[in-house]
């Protein structure tokens, strides 16, 4: 691979994700709500001098569960899928390249988009919190663990696209998977452990399997620097692995990325057809 | 997420096999993290922390001997199955039904009710005279607690 | 219903008010005090000093009596000190400020106190040993009217242990445990033991594990800022206990009273308790509860009832608290009724109230004009009380009081999504768990000045996040992005007389073979046309070439196998498809682009522009040029890095007449340049043009290279050949050709045409001159083409 040709793939896929105006909605649809939320929690200043976590920081996280994963699976449902539909990335193979320049061209590309949306929206979101007088280092802290979340649903994006041939059918496959992610996969865990009352760990096991939740619970940790407030499986959490928490939550999330930019990779580089 | 799920009900089906195998096993317990059942404190001494497995598989836990054992009087409804007591000097488990008791007010448990076991009638001896208390087996032990300390009123 | 203590209750106080009277009587026991241990004439001033007069204090005690004042200066005092006698042992008031350390070498008690009315003041007490049978301690108070203070406790298992010592004061302390135990491990700060009466004043405990009072009535805790505990302050049997004044944080739990009547908390401060039953105040069968005007604050939970009131006709009342950004602002368990929380603010707690396990009668207690953050009634009358009552109803609230582990899911949309739904379809609609009837909608002033940061800090971090979304635009628009490193110029290479090889490949899509076992050669300048029906596996091939598509066999193209350096091959290739789907930029963009790809300088564009007649094109949309022009750029693209191959698709398939044949012309000049030119087609004079070998493919039959002659032969066989002549001779040498065996007839026109095999043609020209007869002209037309 060389640097120079990934680069300027990936400043094509740059600008190519800008122009996306779903991404530009999400973000700035998350930044509106984030920057309502912050003015209407300091409705009483003095209070929120106080300085907690409430109902306003468990929306704000809310709403990041819901706009973050929109913004990385639409843009990277894009990706490979819409080119392949309209014909230009036959063309681009058939360019002095190989597979890994193009894909990884595109993958930082688009990681660096997705980036840009979500520093729109905090960025909104920071000046309604700034009059409350927020923690910059939390909420520097929330923005990394939301860029690590929005690296993973584009990769799992990017592998909607390495799969599909039309933009429509990658762009809806990446919207059921939102859905799984951010609701259907709740349900079942409700299911499961209403069923099996599991320990502590088995609860926090079946918690981290959703990126989301993991995304969650950094959030939560970055916040206030405890889980306990997510009951038996948070507290279990903050026994086992205390300081180190943070550490394995962004593993967790590093290993999401790692695995799904590594599929769809794959999934790009080994299809025989163009 | 399914075989995940299949995986984690294999999990918990070998292990309640095992658990049939072997006879009730005493649950572990997080010092400083389990609650009391009975008084909602912390459990943090492991001389005195107790437990019980009742007929419907649930497991409550005790920050002290006299507080299982009211717990029990209070909570008809949750059929013991098993007790588990810790060996005052060992601090290992022991099933309390077979326990032998000391009761002393020199004896600091956290609910002060001053109850310590023992694996054998001959450790609790030598420790009685030493603290001035009186020995007492599992129901011997019931009937003390009940008429002392679980007045009725 | 049971009572605990084995002891007998005393009656109940009548008010609250008899602690002004207990308050006096402490004032009388301090004035008597002061006055029996300082009798001005009687008693005798002994110093300790590691210079003597006394160096040691159990020489000085061993010479005392009752009442005298031993005064230590600084130095270090080993052992196990006993004071037996009524003295007030009180360090020297030296400039330096240095405090007289009693040290027991990690062996026992540091200092027992076993007579009434002793004081210890401004010690510094450390290493006590640490058997927790043992209840080594810092101080061991065994008597009554003992005074402890200033002193600072260091390394000790236990702190101060009041022991069976009425009416003792501890005050300005400063109290830790050993630190090399957990907390559970570690003793407690301050352990009162059927010590009614004491006074715990202004002392300053931490990293210490429970402050606990035991049996003891009439205590008075105020101004304490006990930190990082485990019980912050435990009462057990405890009555008229009066807690006012202390700041509690990060305990594991905060004031938690069992079994005690008559507890009053006051302008307490509790925040950040988070253990795992991490409540602020706690309270297990307890009865005569109030509690005002404290401050619980990010706590696990605010409060805590079990069994609270104990008794029928007993209180427990929360008034003017503010209970704010706990998890759980209120649980209680199922049975307790008879509570009353009035005039309280719950402010953004994640729960308002929790009944442990669910179930139970909440509405059974009282909740009347507090303020809840979370009412969304209206106040339309101003009267400072909502029109509507607020009513705690909340769907997933529920189903984590029955199944704690869902607490899990919390702050997930999930979470939200199902109180949406359950509060859409009234079937599900939970029980509403208490309602307030006249919520407060006017937030009382916090008592207290809250800690706000500067908007700086936050404004900053909002603008550096916005100007890192304009730098991706920054770094996507840049036009001077990194130029890529140029590719190393290729004239030192050797050119192969074979620019193209291949041999036996084979490519199936599934069962269908597209190509069969196909090889052939091309050489240096030579150009090949592909010729074959559509589905005859031209594209296939080309992409099989460029190293698109898995196949079976070898291609070579300039030297460089396409299998295992596909990479090096394309960049040895012009690739012109059939037409090629731009990105939506401008020419000069286009071409910027494919060239930092091939690595190719910007004066190679100039060269290209110029020769493909785009120069003044080049602030065009792609979009918006003709097709012939597309196909210009798309051959200008092709020949950036002046490749030695160049395969075209079809490249003239949707052009017009006259585009088509200034593109036939274009790639002609290419083959001038010795560009070995593969290249699909199906029309005949493109092939004619341009083709010196044609590669046939057919789906059918195996593939056919042919020179052009051959080709001619088979793709087209017959001619018609017109032919001018002048008027005298034509009618004579169109008897001539028929005579001699040609077909020829004698059109209209004024013309001889004759069908005849292509390759006859020639040789009908010259059999006509060689008998005299002068054709001024001719003209050959096919009769029939594959298409």
């Amino acid at each position: 691979m060389e640097a120079g040709l990934v680069m300027t793939i990936a400043q094509r896929e740059l600008r190519e994700a800008l122009r996306n105006k779903w991404l530009w909605f999400y973000a700035l649809g998350f930044g509106a709500l984030a920057f309502g939320l912050a003015q209407a929690g300091m409705s009483a200043a003095g209070y929120a001098g106080l300085g907690g976590f409430g109902r306003t920081a468990a929306s704000l996280i809310n709403a990041l569960l819901l706009f973050v994963p929109l913004i990385g699976l639409t843009v990277g449902a894009g990706v490979i899928a819409s080119e392949r539909e309209r014909g230009t990335l036959l063309y681009l193979l058939a360019q002095p390249l190989n597979r890994a320049e193009i894909f990884f061209g595109k993958a930082i590309g688009a990681a660096l988009a997705v980036i840009a949306g979500v520093a729109l929206g905090f960025g909104i979101a920071g000046i309604g919190l700034a009059t409350d007088g927020g923690d910059p280092t939390v909420f520097l802290a929330l923005f990394g663990w939301a860029v690590l979340l929005a690296l993973v649903s584009l990769g799992i994006g990017l592998v909607i696209s390495a799969l599909t041939s039309k933009a429509s059918t990658a762009t809806g496959a990446a919207l059921i998977v939102w859905l799984v992610f951010v609701f259907i996969g709740d349900l079942g865990v409700i299911g499961a452990t209403m069923t099996f009352r599991p320990p502590p760990m088995g609860m926090l096991t079946l918690v981290l399997i959703n990126p989301l939740q993991v995304f969650k619970l950094g959030a939560i940790y970055s916040l206030r620097a405890t889980l306990d407030t997510l009951g038996a499986a948070g507290q279990f959490a903050m026994h086992e692995f205390g300081a180190w928490l943070p550490f394995v939550l962004a593993a967790l999330l590093l290993g999401w990325i790692a695995a799904s930019f590594g599929l769809a990779y794959l999934s790009f580089a080994k299809r025989s057809t163009v | 997420m399914k075989t995940f799920l299949t995986g984690l009900m294999l999990l918990l089906f070998t292990v309640a096999c095992a658990a049939q195998e072997t006879g009730p096993q005493p649950p572990t317990l997080a010092y400083g993290q389990d609650i009391c059942d009975e008084c909602g404190m912390l459990i943090s001494d492991a001389r005195f922390a107790s437990a019980t497995l009742d007929l419907k598989g649930n497991v409550h836990k005790f920050d002290d001997i006299s507080g299982m054992l009211m717990y029990h009087m209070d909570h008809p409804e949750s059929q013991v199955r098993a007790y588990f007591v810790h060996a005052y000097d060992t601090q290992t488990w022991l099933r309390g039904e077979t326990a032998f008791y000391v009761q002393s007010p020199q004896i600091q448990s956290p609910m002060n009710d001053g109850i310590a076991a023992f694996a054998d009638r001959a450790t609790a001896e030598t420790f009685a005279a030493r603290v001035q208390g009186a020995v007492y087996e599992f129901d011997e032990l019931r009937v003390q607690v009940h008429l002392t300390l679980h007045s009725t009123n | 219903m049971k009572l605990r203590d084995s002891r007998s209750f005393r009656p109940l106080r009548a008010s609250f008010l008899s602690y002004k009277g207990l308050k006096v009587l402490w004032v009388l026991l301090l004035l008597g005090a002061l006055l029996t241990v300082r009798p001005v004439s009687a008693a005798a001033h002994l110093v300790v000093s590691p210079q003597g007069p006394y160096r040691t204090i159990e020489e000085a005690l061993r010479v005392a009596h009752d009442g005298d004042f031993i005064e230590v200066y600084g130095g270090t005092y080993h052992g196990n000190l006993v004071i037996d006698k009524a003295v007030t042992l009180a360090a020297a008031q030296t400039t330096e400020g240095e405090r007289p350390v009693l040290d027991a070498g990690g062996v026992g008690t540091v200092v027992k106190v076993n007579v009434p009315h002793v004081t210890v003041r401004g010690f510094e007490i450390r290493n006590s040993g640490s058997e927790p049978d043992q209840d080594h301690a810092g101080i061991t108070v065994n008597a009554p009217f003992a005074v402890i203070e200033q002193n600072r406790l260091d390394e000790v298992l236990f702190g101060i242990f009041v022991a069976q010592a009425a009416d003792s004061v501890v005050r300005d302390n400063e109290i830790t445990s050993q630190a090399r135990f957990e907390t559970g491990r570690k003793g407690d700060a301050i352990r009162l033991w059927y010590s009614p009466r004491v006074l715990v004043e202004n002392n300053h405990v931490y990293q210490a594990r429970d402050l606990v009072l035991w049996y003891s009535e009439g205590v008075h805790l105020v101004n304490n800022l006990i930190e990082d505990g485990r019980y912050g302050v435990h009462l057990m049997y405890c009555d008229n206990s009066l807690i006012e004044n202390n700041r509690l944080l990060n305990n594991s739990v905060g004031i938690y009273a069992m079994y005690s009547r008559q507890v009053e908390l006051r302008n307490n401060d509790l925040r950040g308790q988070r253990g795992p039953s991490g409540y602020a105040l706690g309270f297990k069968d307890t009865d005569a509860v109030l509690a005002q005007a404290n401050l619980l604050i990010d706590n696990r939970g605010g409060i805590f009832l079990d069994g609270t009131p104990f008794t029928p006709n007993s209180f427990a009342r929360f008034e003017n608290n503010i209970i704010a950004f706990n998890d759980i602002a209120v649980t209680i368990m199922p049975a307790v009724k008879g509570v009353e929380f009035s005039n309280n603010v719950f402010w953004e707690n994640v729960e308002q109230m929790t009944v442990h396990g669910g179930g139970g009668k909440p509405t059974a207690n009282m909740w009347q004009g507090n303020y809840w953050s979370d009412y969304d009634g209206l106040d339309a009358d101003g009267d400072g009380v909502g029109d509507t009552p607020y009513i705690s109803e909340k769907f997933f609230e529920n189903m984590t009081d029955r199944e704690p582990l869902l607490r899990a899911l919390l702050y997930s949309p999930s979470a939200q999504a199902i109180e949406f739904a359950a509060a859409s379809f009234p079937i599900v609609k939970p029980q509403p768990k208490f309602s307030d009837p006249q919520p407060q909608v006017n937030l009382p002033a916090l008592p207290i000045e809250s800690t706000r940061r500067s908007a700086g800090g936050m404004i900053l971090t909002a603008a550096f996040l916005l100007a890192l979304a304009c730098g991706a635009f920054f770094i996507a628009y840049r036009e001077k992005t990194m130029e890529n490193k140029l590719a190393a110029p290729r004239d030192a290479e050797p050119v192969s007389p074979v620019q193209v090889s291949v041999r036996n490949v084979t490519k199936s899509y599934g069962k269908t073979a597209v190509l069969q076992d196909l090889s052939f050669e091309l050489g240096a300048g030579r150009a090949l046309a592909l010729w074959g029906a559509n589905g005859a596996g031209k594209t296939t091939l080309i992409q099989a070439m460029l190293g698109l598509v898995p196949f079976e066999g070898t291609i070579v193209i300039a030297d460089q196998p396409v299998k295992s350096k596909g990479k090096q091959v394309r960049g040895r290739i012009g690739y012109v498809p059939q037409q090629v789907m731009f990105y939506d930029w401008s020419v000069q963009s286009t071409l910027q682009f494919y060239a930092r790809l091939k690595r190719v300088s910007a004066a190679r564009i100039e060269t290209l522009v110029e020769q493909m007649g785009l120069t003044t094109h080049r602030a065009k949309a792609v979009s918006a040029l003709s097709g012939g022009l597309r196909q210009r750029l798309a051959l200008a693209l092709a020949l950036l890095s002046d490749p030695p191959v160049l395969l075209l698709d079809e490249p003239t398939a949707n052009l017009d007449t006259q585009a088509r044949a200034d593109y036939v012309k274009l790639v002609g000049d290419l083959k001038q340049q010795d560009k070995t030119i593969v290249f699909a087609s199906h029309r005949l004079e493109e092939v004619e043009a341009l083709a010196d070998e044609i590669l046939w493919l057919d789906s059918n039959k195996s593939p056919r290279h042919l020179n052009l002659e051959e080709w001619r032969a088979q793709v087209a066989p017959m001619v018609e050949l017109t032919l001018w002549l002048a008027n005298g001779q034509r009618e004579r040498a169109n008897d001539f050709l028929n005579a001699a065996g040609w077909q020829s007839h004698l059109n209209g026109h004024g013309t001889i045409v004759i069908r005849t095999r292509a390759e006859q043609k020639l040789k009908a020209l010259r059999t006509l001159a060689s008998n005299g007869f002068i054709v001024d002209d001719f003209q050959v037309e096919r009769q029939s083409e594959v298409e």
